[in-house]
């Protein structure tokens, strides 16, 4: 498989702070990859520096052969932890906006998430409660055909029903061509449909394998090796 | 993708300051209107009803437009923060455009905002007057026209006007720069960065005022504008020579000059900033 992802040596610090240290890390295409780590551990940081958002301190990246800007921009999907909507835009304005800048937004698609969740085009924005704004984030995200999607804890602070809609419409939208990367602390929910799990404990990576290697060489899931793994900071 | 940018920022400036621009010009024909038919100025009406109809509506134009001023400057500062700066950044800055054509999508947005509220003023006064036709108004107009057409001016007046256009847009483009380069600096802080974005304008305001005093001293400014040369701006009558103008227009020349080079170094220290030391919270 082509590698979309390449890390090389990369580190990050802030101020004293090492948010990133040393990570080399290769993903494939047409895989679905956890991000797996408690609170602070980096995950972040390295999908904001995959995005472009934050420059390294030291080492390189690769997206499709290119580092971060507006050639990978085109071909990333990126859901952040937080709400990034214009206060004075409505739903349409922001399924125009998504329309005008990806090419890969498919517009038909968004037009079938909006009426799933009962979203009216002409709703302002600053109407909508906190948890469709989310839904909403997460619908244009995923109404792209994009090479690489990276979704930063996209079901933390949710209850289970919302964590199954959002993991649902992550499964039933993104590109099999394109690689998702999902980060989060929550395992035990992404677990089921993870081709690869990646653990970064204290910005480094502690591992990196297929959670099908991981089940056979365990005997048991990703979600245990997690905990035990991290019992001590857990 | 500066184009597609600006669809987005015009749209948000348009909503903003839409209801503020109509305001205007409506408020102003009525005022005209009434000054016309309500209130006699010259001494029939009551003072209350002079007060109502014609003091009061005239304080609330003077007041929008004062409102329309303060808040296209907090417009401008409060698009570049959240927009690009704020929890939007996510947004804008994951968008394929690069970090320049932000920064040129927000500034000429600025600067649009300021041409249009410039003109929507200069329409409501016009407006105004025009509707309220005040005793002898036409006369004067007309003659005003008549006087303006006898006047031989020099050939290279017109240039002097166009060159004052340009100076003031140009101008205008550098001011909003040095805004965004002072939040940019600010942003490099860790904390309190809306704190440290306005020491840094102060600080950048401080380093011009040195660098110009220099240049003056130094006698570098003087040679730029021309002055000091033996051209006489102004005959012993103190009216305006042709030799006048033509400094004036060299005078010009050298400001324009030095806006476009002192906005393109805030343009481009913002630029670097966004692209190498962009840290959203």
């Amino acid at each position: 498989m082509n590698e979309l992802v390449r890390c090389a040596n990369l580190s990050r610090s802030f101020g004293e702070v090492r948010a990133l240290n040393n990570v080399n890390l290769s993903l494939p295409s047409g895989r679905i990859v956890g991000l797996l780590g408690p609170n602070g551990s980096g995950k972040t940081t390295l999908i904001k520096i995959l995005n472009g958002l934050l420059q390294p301190s030291a080492g390189e990246v690769r997206i499709d052969g290119n580092a971060p800007g507006v050639a990978t921009k085109r071909i990333i999907s990126y859901l952040p932890d937080r709400g990034y909507f214009p206060e004075w835009m409505r739903v349409s304005d922001m399924i125009d906006l998504f329309s005008d800048f990806y090419a890969d937004f498919d517009r038909a698609k968004a037009a079938e998430m909006c009426r799933a969740l009962g979203l009216d085009g002409k709703l302002a924005i600053k109407t909508l409660s906190k948890g469709t704004r989310e839904k909403m984030q997460l619908m244009l995200v995923m109404s792209r055909s994009a090479k690489l999607y990276l979704l930063d804890e996209p079901i933390a602070g949710v209850d289970p029903a919302a964590r199954e809609f959002i993991m649902r419409t992550i499964l039933t939208n993104y590109s099999e061509d394109g690689t998702v990367l999902i980060s989060t602390h929550l395992i035990l929910d992404v677990e089921q449909v993870l081709d690869e799990a990646v653990f970064l404990r204290q910005g480094e990576i502690v591992l990196h394998e297929s959670v099908d290697s991981i089940r056979e060489r365990t005997g048991g899931s990703v979600d245990q090796l997690f905990r035990d793994m991290f019992r001590a900071q857990l | 993708m500066l184009g597609k940018l600006m669809k987005y920022d015009l749209r948000s400036c348009l909503r903003k300051f839409g209801p503020l621009w109509i305001a205007a010009v409506a408020l102003s024909v009525l005022i005209g209107l009434s000054f016309r038919y309500v209130v006699d100025i010259e001494g029939g009406s009551s003072g209350l009803v002079t007060f109502l109809l014609g003091v009061l509506p005239s304080m609330i134009l003077f007041g929008l437009f004062i409102a329309m001023a303060v808040l296209a400057l907090i417009f401008v500062c409060e698009r570049f923060y959240k927009g690009l700066l704020g929890d939007e950044g996510y947004l804008m800055h994951t968008l394929p455009a690069s970090a320049g054509a932000h920064i040129a999508s927000k500034g000429l947005t600025a600067l649009i905002l300021e041409i249009v509220s410039g003109l929507v003023a200069l329409l409501s006064g016009v407006l105004l007057v025009t509707v309220y036709r005040p005793a002898g108004f036409a006369e004067g107009w007309v003659e005003f026209w008549r006087m303006l057409a006898q006047l031989e001016l020099p050939s290279v007046f017109p240039w002097v006007l166009v060159e004052g256009v340009v100076l003031f847009l140009v101008s205008a483009a550098a001011q909003t720069l040095k805004i965004y380069a002072a939040i940019a600096l600010g942003h490099l802080a860790k904390k309190h960065r809306a704190l440290w974005a306005l020491l840094a304008y102060v600080g950048i305001g401080i380093v011009l005022n040195i660098l110009f005093g220099v240049g003056v001293s130094s006698g570098l400014v003087e040679r730029l504008l021309g002055f000091g040369s033996s051209w006489g701006m102004f005959t012993a009558n103190g009216e305006l020579t042709v030799s006048g103008l033509g400094m004036a227009a060299g005078a010009m020349g050298s400001a324009i000059l030095t806006e476009i080079l002192i906005g393109a170094a805030f343009f481009f220290l913002t630029r670097y900033i966004l692209k190498k030391h962009l840290n959203l919270e």
